[in-house]
């Protein structure tokens, strides 16, 4: 599957507030669909596929009406909540190798205007297990500040690798002219000081919550080229779970928590023939900063021991930092649907077009909800990289 | 036995089943184990027994009285109250422990913190004690945690 499908569209609305969003959610993917086929320059009656991860409503089948659809041949959702994300990339790449159709959308929008389509239901599903309602545990901020207890207290997770992690976010988020966050900004002592509505994790650790839509579309590699844009090449996409699924977190066998990509990250690295050093620059989910900081761990760009130095704010920064991460702002800057913006800023990395672009990139990583019961990671290259 | 959790009974992803909330109403702390091979069957992350042991292959399971005392696994302190769990509104701020129970293979199970919060940290000894169902665990009866000094 290696190199064998391209993204050659991307679309997407702005972000709105949660609940704001003038349109409803499936006019939203519309439009973003729509601007993705544009944008490389395909009838959108051709889209013969459809994937999406998580809860995602807005099935192909449901947009045919709207967009003219000839022959629907393809349609899938990729497990669980946001661990999916990447993975969904790799899925359209599966269809599109396999023959199964020939230009998939991977869509994901959300608008949580209603009582039914708040974040409960929209990205966590609502549905939290009676052993944690019945102890005053309900909010996705509560799951992820009860692992960050055990990085921080017992896996020597230093805080200061969230500060970097945060303050790189919106370092990019306040150059993103269409980040949600771009006016806030945060220096170390922001940080620091800002309240915890669920400690021992602090409020920018915490993804934001918006309504948006984006697509991007995928054709096979050996017509990529006869589109508009710049091709991304998909050289990995893998799903998976290594240290088993979520609540409490799974234990590598140091000990240690993993975010569960550390079989997943292998896989991508043996796929594609590259590794970590090799990456240009990242996009890594933030549903928190400390789950994040966790899968930077898991896909091998630092260990244990050299983290502190590592997660440096200085190496994370665009245009020629050690690793630049969430140059669009990320799920903490730039605006969270379930992380599809991070797949649409790794295709802009590659493209040229970033907000914060990183010199002369040739591998652009972006990674699924960390932490998840089921997690995926995708590596995009330049033509070059095949 | 009419069990107050099974006219509240909440729908989730994951369930520590019945006889794990019957026990706690009975005021007994029991956790599942393979009747064949006697492994602890708990998935440590997510509170719940498998349906089958993964070991010996038994879909046979027991329940076993174990004694409520472990170490913290992870701890958070709600400071604001959430949509979901609005009954404990008047109790944040609210610390909540994933304690790592002793004598049953790792077992993990969830709880609030009773009493001062002293010695709060990963690994702190802890010792539980049954609560009776209330609204503000939604009907369902609880194991909570005090720190041990």
């Amino acid at each position: 599957m290696r190199g064998a499908a391209a993204v050659v569209g991307l679309g997407q609305t702005p972000w709105y507030k949660r609940g704001t969003a003038p349109d409803p959610e499936m006019k939203l993917a519309l439009r973003a669909i729509v601007a993705a086929a544009d944008d490389a320059g395909i009838d959108p009656r051709d889209i013969d596929g459809f994937v999406s991860w998580g809860s995602e409503k807005n099935a192909g089948q449901l947009l045919m009406s709207s967009l003219g659809t000839r022959d629907l041949r393809f349609g899938a959702l990729m497990w669980t909540h946001g661990g999916g994300s990447a993975g969904a990339i790799g899925l359209a790449a599966t269809a599109i190798a396999t023959g199964q159709a020939d230009a998939v959308v991977v869509i994901r929008a959300m608008a949580e205007k209603g009582a039914d389509s708040r974040l409960a239901t929209a990205v966590w599903q609502g549905i939290n297990p009676p052993f944690l309602r019945a102890n005053g545990q309900s909010a996705p901020a509560q799951g992820f500040a009860m692992r960050a207890s055990r990085l921080l207290d017992h896996d020597g997770l230093p805080r200061s690798a969230l500060s970097a992690f945060v303050r790189a976010s919106y370092y990019h988020a306040n150059r993103n002219p269409d980040a949600f966050g771009r006016q806030t900004q945060l220096d170390e002592e922001a940080y620091a000081e800002s309240r915890s509505p669920v400690e021992p994790l602090h409020l920018f650790d915490n993804s934001r919550e918006n309504d948006c839509a984006i697509a991007l579309l995928l054709v096979a590699a050996e017509r990529a080229k006869d589109f508009k844009q710049k091709p991304a090449y998909v050289l990995s996409a893998p799903m998976g779970r290594f240290g088993g699924p979520d609540i409490n977190g799974g234990q590598g066998p140091d000990g240690r928590m993993t975010a569960g990509f550390r079989s997943v990250a292998e896989r991508c690295w043996k796929e594609s023939g590259y590794g970590p050093d090799d990456v240009d620059v990242a996009q890594f989910y933030a549903n928190a900063s400390s789950a994040a900081v966790n899968s930077i761990i898991d896909h091998g760009f630092c260990t244990w021991e050299n983290l502190a130095d590592f997660m440096q704010f200085d190496n994370l920064i665009a245009p020629d930092g050690r690793l630049p991460i969430n140059t669009a702002g990320g799920d903490l800057g730039d605006g969270f649907i379930h992380g599809a913006g991070n797949n649409a800023e790794a295709v802009r990395q590659i493209r040229g077009t970033s907000a914060n672009q990183v010199l002369d990139v040739k591998l652009s990583l972006v990674t699924g909800g960390p932490d998840d019961s089921f997690v995926s990671t995708a590596l995009l290259g330049t033509e070059e990289t095949l | 036995v009419e069990y107050s959790f099974k006219r509240n009974k909440l729908i989730g992803f994951f369930d520590a089943g019945d006889e794990f909330w019957e026990a706690l109403e009975e005021g007994v702390f029991r956790l599942s184990r393979c009747a064949q091979c006697h492994e602890w069957l708990w998935d440590e992350r997510n509170e719940t027994p498998p349906y089958r042991c993964p070991d010996c292959g038994s879909w046979d399971q027991e329940w076993v009285e174990v004694d409520p005392k472990g170490t913290i696994y992870a701890w958070n302190r709600t400071n604001q109250p959430f949509e979901g769990v609005l009954e404990r509104r008047d109790q944040v701020p609210y610390v909540t422990v994933v304690t790592e129970i002793d004598d049953a293979g790792g077992a993990r199970v969830t709880g609030m913190l009773d009493g001062s919060e002293d010695g709060l940290r990963v690994g702190a000894r802890v010792r539980g004690t049954i609560n009776k169902p209330s609204p503000e665990s939604k009907g369902y009866a609880t194991v909570s945690w005090t720190i041990e000094r």
